[in-house]
């Protein structure tokens, strides 16, 4: 068997390649019932936050926790079926950074409207979501940039109903995220 | 010195499967669509290449039901992991110019 050192160079191209699309497959199947988690959650708290305002902040307490552990278990879950090394841990610590460096935006800013308070989690979220994309795949940022355009599309159209365009439109795209995701 | 290339792992396509199958975690497995969607293999080309693979050693099939429907998972064997450092180190060797390029 004769392999050149350009064969043996491309070869070692389609193994990366290989890798590196595996990766981030991998990446969307994990995700995919972390959105669809989400997806409901902001559906639930923003319907909410519509309907009682004066009650939003107990229930996205709520909500939030019950989310958190929800996504440490899908984490643990993984990790018991040897798919990721991590253990859940991870995952607690990136939703305790964003939910900390929300609550310190939140006293340095000081929003006035309540369509600024609900407008921003769903901004840094989608920050985030662009961030991974960068390294974890496309799919990823695209979620990103879609639910940053929706979430500015109502506060700047939809103001006086912005939680009800959020608890349908945001909550929906997460939806629909985790199914795209599931898909191959 | 460097290990000897594996003349079944090569195959540009097997090259694939056994990168992909390398990347998963330890008991991992992957489904036959998924597989197929990562490498963008045909059905019938990649049943072939797998075969190839199992016959040797290196892959695994477990076909069983998830409801109703019939389902391939295919994973790495061990035999397969070690087979595919030993060539992964060989093709290093060779661009590093340490390697027999004819054997």
């Amino acid at each position: 068997m004769s392999i050149s050192p350009q064969q043996a160079t491309e070869a070692m191209l389609d193994i990366e390649r290989a890798q590196r699309r595996a990766f981030v497959l991998r990446g969307y199947e994990l995700g995919a019932p972390h959105f669809l988690l989400w997806g409901a959650i902001w559906f639930v708290g923003y319907g909410f936050t519509e309907a009682f305002p004066a009650q939003a902040l107990p229930c996205w307490i709520a909500l939030t926790a019950g989310g958190t552990l929800g996504g440490y278990l899908l984490g643990r879950a993984a990790a018991d079926r040897g798919i990721v090394a991590d253990d859940g841990r991870r995952y607690l610590a990136v939703v305790g950074s964003t939910v900390a460096f929300m609550l310190l935006t939140y006293a340095i800013l000081q929003p006035r409207h309540d369509a600024q308070f609900a407008a921003f989690p769903a901004l840094l979220v989608s920050f985030l979501y662009v961030l991974a994309g960068i390294w974890k795949g496309a799919r990823w940022a695209v979620v990103g940039m879609v639910v940053a355009g929706l979430t500015m599309a109502g506060y700047e159209l939809l103001q006086q109903h912005f939680n009800l365009w959020m608890a349908l439109v945001g909550g929906g795209a997460l939806v629909c995220t985790g199914l795209w995701f599931r898909r191959v | 010195m460097s290990p000897d290339p594996d003349e079944i792992i090569h195959q540009q396509l097997r090259l694939k499967i056994m990168a992909t199958l390398n990347a998963l975690p330890p008991r991992d497995a992957i489904e036959f669509p998924r597989l197929k969607a990562t490498i963008e293999a045909t059905d019938g080309n990649l049943g072939a290449h797998l075969s190839t693979l199992e016959q040797a050693g290196y892959v695994s099939l477990e076909k069983d039901f998830e409801g109703k429907k019939p389902r391939t998972r295919v994973s790495i064997t061990r035999a397969g992991r070690r087979a595919f450092a030993q060539h992964v180190e060989y093709l290093r060797a060779i661009i590093d110019g340490n390697g027999a390029a004819d054997r």
